[in-house]
């Protein structure tokens, strides 16, 4: 065949990439991977609803086993709390108390030690005293 | 396989496929849950999402192993897609893109199997007319084809095969018409060289 008989290329190539059939049951063979894909996420919800379910229940169940402890605990707690604050306020209010009588006894020393010099200059020089 | 006549659109031929009217049916239906209708969607496009596939990678395998993977992710956009004709460019436009990730990937792996040029070398529907004629320069054609580089290669083959114009090429590669028309000429020079076309429009 020399170039003169030939179609133009565009046309050879329409023919030469035409397209082609798929394998047999082309379709069929996406549709099962759709179903197994499906089972699949399907089998994934189920078994995460249930795992949730069985951390839910188990979570129940042991809270039923251990109530009795568990109240016992939460009392013991509640009281150690309720103890340690009452000591912790009485020794509060006592430091308060201390510092309190601590600011008295120091305005006594100074207003004593003001009397004292007062007392002291008049001795020194009669005229200040007036 | 169909036979078709060389002035039909190739993308238009497509063996039992239904009409446009039942095609949107089918879509509509496939949309509310359908199994059937949406297994009607595969078999209208099997033909165009397999063809691209196996041009353009040059293994039967990874062709059908590509297209189904492009339909079960229709499956999960079927909402998104509004027509018949947004149905077709969104799926060359997901098979031709997968089809990039595919061939980059074994740009990055040299040790995979090249084109196999010999299986690719002209489709069945190719071989009923011009092999006939002169089955050495089919094939030799074929050959040229899949020695192109990657997105050359997808250009030639959404123009040829899915009868799609540069502009229409260049919504489905992402890139400019002026890309795509490069592309068009500088493989088709490539081509005639390679076939010894010299004078040949």
């Amino acid at each position: 065949m020399n170039d003169r008989d030939r179609p133009p290329l565009e046309q050879r190539l329409r023919k030469a990439l035409r397209p082609v059939e798929p394998p047999a049951g082309f379709a069929q063979s996406v549709m099962t991977a759709l179903a197994r894909a499906r089972a699949a996420a399907a089998s994934a919800s189920t078994r995460a609803t249930r795992g949730a379910e069985e951390r839910r229940s188990m979570g129940t169940a042991w809270l039923a086993t251990r109530r009795p402890w568990l109240a016992a605990a939460a009392s013991l707690v509640l009281a150690v709390v309720l103890v340690g604050a009452g000591l912790w306020g009485s020794h509060r209010a006592q430091e308060l108390r201390a510092r309190d009588a601590r600011a008295q006894v120091l305005e006594a020393l100074r207003i004593s030690s003001q009397t004292l010099n007062a007392a002291l200059h008049a001795s020194v020089d009669p005229r200040r005293s007036g | 396989m169909a036979a078709t006549s060389s002035s039909q659109p190739a993308s238009a031929v497509t063996l039992g496929a239904p009409a446009a009217p039942q095609l949107e049916d089918a879509l509509a239906d496939a949309r509310a849950g359908s199994d059937v209708a949406f297994a009607q969607l595969i078999r209208a496009h099997e033909r165009s999402v397999y063809s691209l596939a196996w041009r353009a990678l040059g293994s039967a395998a990874e062709a059908e192993e590509l297209a189904q993977d492009v339909f079960l992710q229709l499956y999960l956009d079927l909402a998104r897609i509004e027509s018949v004709e947004h149905l077709g460019h969104w799926l060359r436009r997901i098979a031709s893109h997968r089809v990039i990730d595919r061939l980059r990937q074994r740009e990055r792996r040299p040790s995979t199997q090249p084109l196999a040029i010999d299986e690719c070398a002209v489709g069945v529907g190719g071989l009923a007319e011009s092999a006939e004629r002169d089955p050495l320069l089919a094939r030799e054609l074929a050959r040229l084809v899949a020695e192109l580089p990657a997105i050359p290669r997808l250009v030639l083959i959404l123009r040829f095969q899915e009868d799609l114009d540069p502009l229409e090429i260049a919504r489905v590669l992402d890139t400019s018409v002026n890309t795509v028309k490069s592309h068009l000429r500088r493989s088709l020079v490539r081509l005639r060289a390679g076939l010894g076309d010299g004078g040949a429009p």
